[in-house]
């Protein structure tokens, strides 16, 4: 066990690597830098002075160097356009909120998707089946910044049920985490219940009724168990939508998280807080996927047995 | 001896000539017509509901997209500030029999036909920002507004109110109203299904062709080229998508091409993965080395015999992939790196209209509708299409 994870830890950290070189020099190829705001050209010689605050002076790999050693130290350098404050910073400040917001809708996903998942699989072919797999289908298709307005619209604006704007209260996340979540609780149903079948026709679960144990038990305790490994895997790679997911809706709720940022950042091309927020990002998601891989090989032993027989 | 009697047996011309099956002779009648593979997916796929529905979506969406803007000669662009924010229904204030009156939300006067047709705008003569009133005169006649709290009152000079006396007739003019520069909706969401459609189907024909190539080599190849092949694509997957599309949007610059291209740069990976599977599975097997035999080069091998063989699961994800493009496209335009202006896409028009949404929900309702019911369309054909196309899949 402690060695295959140190071989994904190793394949991380590459994967990483990778991922910030092509990130600095996708960033390193576009032409312009801080002094792009004024509408104005700027005197050559205000030009330098601004080169050399952001370093850009120096030779190409040079700056690669630095910006290898700061993301060591969690040092993603100053941004552009918010004068005066770190990349880091502007993380720091967002990632509350963003996290608060990922975390609901997780909470959201699994409340909502194992049940209507279990309830599918078990009436298969009837009315309740037919409807939660339409449900999870319009989940699915449905964009979550439609959905974002059309529940601002409806539940905030006509009925008053919800704050519209803002981050202050939980009151304010709900919404957000709502919209966010649909689309992974339309796949992780979908998901959730072809597990389901498959466990459903297992010999173990027919001994488990044999046994005499009823229906629920046997559901929850049997089958929802081991129905739930693939279903840990997709959540893991999910994490991923729901964070990119995030920049949209935290720009229709206005919420201050990095995701606004990260879409404000676009638009004032402010490169360093674009490239730290990308490598930000791709961090938590390997992460999580390093963490849900874990997880894997501690609820399922075949996959240990696996692990322990092959190199790889 | 022999060769005598060999000699004798005599070969006639008529000898050569085939034999022919008399017809209605003692034949084995098959029950129907043996069906090819595509027939029998087309059976299976004519019996999902939903998969035809979404079918027949897509037809219509098509057919809007290329014939529609043709049949009206105004274009997406096109700006008539005095027709700004009219909404597709409208509710009438009756002058006479003919002439009824429409006030917008943002609180401009239009003279209607009964059957909702808009006939010009009215000006009005004064606007008394105190007392909240304005004026206006029509055929001889001054009319005030008073707008100073709801509901809105319109008098006529002797003191005379005038009701409301038709609710929400469909607005003739602009079938779904107008945005804040009075361009037409209905217009603007036809070119919108045009951009849709390319981006859908052009990105899924960049990254069918650079998935196809790509897994086709690294299967094909496999060992170390198929190894180190299949890291790069790891790698890649493992950052975000949507993030990778956006960098890559920050380097091109926004606009259709770019979104095409960047689109189909990024969603190869998947059909990669699966081409690569499905080819893998396929090179072992003996018509692959009844070829190699036969002295057939690798690309032949590999164009000819195993990708057609790999059609199915590859047809598919082309199907999944045409909406995730569309999706993308909307998800781009509405964070503002999509087309760029006066072109409009349909997340161009969600994201304009999220400013007024409270007081112009229409607008933002319509383009909405649009995206969604196309993503459902092709999601449905697409979830058809697997079922038929591999039977195995379903559940």
């Amino acid at each position: 066990m402690l060695r295959y994870l140190l071989s994904r830890i190793i394949s991380l950290l590459i994967t990483l690597f990778i991922i910030i070189t092509l990130t600095f020099f996708l960033m390193h190829a576009i032409p312009g830098g801080p002094y792009d705001f004024e509408e104005q050209d700027l005197n050559p010689e205000i030009i330098k002075i601004l080169e050399q605050k952001y370093n850009l002076d120096d030779p190409v790999w040079r700056q690669y160097v630095d910006y290898l050693k700061g993301i060591v130290t969690f040092d993603l350098g100053p941004s552009f356009f918010y004068e005066g404050r770190s990349v880091t910073e502007l993380i720091n400040q967002g990632f509350p909120i963003t996290s608060r917001l990922a975390i609901l809708s997780i909470l959201f996903v699994i409340i909502a998707s194992v049940p209507m998942g279990i309830i599918a699989a078990v009436r298969r072919n009837r009315f309740a089946d037919r409807l939660v797999m339409f449900i999870s289908t319009l989940g699915r298709t449905i964009p979550s910044f439609v959905m974002a307005t059309v529940f601002i619209y409806f539940l905030s604006y006509k009925l008053g049920w919800f704050p519209i704007y803002g981050a202050d209260s939980f009151m304010h996340y709900i919404l957000p985490a709502l919209a966010l979540s649909l689309a992974t609780i339309g796949r992780l149903t979908r998901l959730n219940r072809a597990a389901m079948l498959d466990v459903i026709n297992q010999d173990y679960i027919r001994t488990a009724y044999a046994k005499g144990l009823s229906p629920s038990k046997v559901m929850l305790k049997h089958a929802l168990k081991n129905a739930s490994i693939p279903m840990i895997t997709v959540l893991g790679a999910r994490v991923a939508t729901l964070l990119t997911g995030s920049f949209v809706i935290e720009r229709i709720f206005a919420m201050p998280g990095i995701g606004r940022y990260f879409i404000q950042s676009i638009s004032n091309r402010d490169y360093p807080t674009i490239m730290g927020i990308t490598i930000y990002y791709s961090i938590i998601l390997l992460v999580s996927m390093l963490v849900v891989d874990i997880i894997y090989g501690w609820i399922d032993p075949r996959v240990r047995v696996q692990s322990k027989g092959s190199t790889r | 001896m022999s060769m005598n009697k060999t000699e004798t047996i005599a070969i006639t011309e008529a000898d050569w000539v085939p034999v022919k099956q008399k017809v209605g002779e003692r034949t084995e009648v098959n029950a129907r017509k043996s069906m090819t593979y595509w027939a029998d997916v087309w059976r299976r796929f004519k019996q999902n509901k939903l998969s035809l529905f979404g079918a027949a979506v897509i037809f219509l969406l098509i057919f809007t997209a290329v014939f529609g803007p043709m049949m009206t000669d105004q274009s997406y662009s096109d700006q008539d500030r005095d027709l700004s924010l009219i909404p597709p229904l409208l509710d009438l204030y009756k002058l006479d029999d003919n002439q009824y009156l429409f006030v917008s939300s943002s609180m401009d006067f239009f003279l209607t036909t009964r059957g909702g047709e808009i006939i010009e705008t009215i000006e009005p003569n004064r606007d008394d920002l105190v007392n909240k009133e304005k004026s206006f005169t029509l055929r001889g006649q001054e009319y005030t507004f008073n707008y100073s709290r709801k509901p809105w009152r319109i008098v006529k000079e002797n003191n005379d109110e005038l009701f409301i006396s038709r609710k929400n007739v469909w607005n003739k003019t602009n079938p779904l109203g107008t945005d804040t520069l009075g361009r037409d909706l209905w217009i603007r969401i036809m070119y919108g299904a045009r951009i849709s459609l390319i981006v859908g189907l052009v990105a899924s024909l960049v990254n069918l062709t650079i998935g196809i190539l790509y897994g086709g080599i690294s299967a094909y190849a496999g060992g170390v080229i198929d190894n180190i092949m299949m890291r790069f694509v790891d790698i890649l997957r493992s950052i975000p998508r949507l993030l990778y599309v956006i960098l890559l949007m920050v380097v091109f610059g926004s606009g259709l091409k770019t979104v095409v291209i960047t689109i189909g740069l990024v969603y190869w990976l998947g059909m990669a993965r699966i081409v690569r599977g499905q080819i893998l599975s396929l090179k072992n097997q003996e018509f692959v080395m009844a070829a190699k035999v036969m002295g057939a080069k690798s690309n032949r091998i590999l164009l000819r015999h195993l990708i057609p063989n790999a059609m199915g699961p590859i047809i598919v994800t082309v199907a999944m992939n045409i909406p995730a493009a569309i999706f993308t496209e909307a998800f781009l335009s509405f964070v503002g790196l999509g087309v760029s202006a006066p072109q409009a896409s349909w997340g161009t028009l969600a994201n304009n209209a999220l400013g007024g949404l409270m007081t112009y929900p229409y607008l933002l309702f319509f383009p909405a509708l649009a995206i969604s019911l196309t993503v459902l369309a092709f999601n449905f054909v697409g979830d058809g299409l697997r079922d038929s196309i591999d039977p195995r899949l379903r559940k």
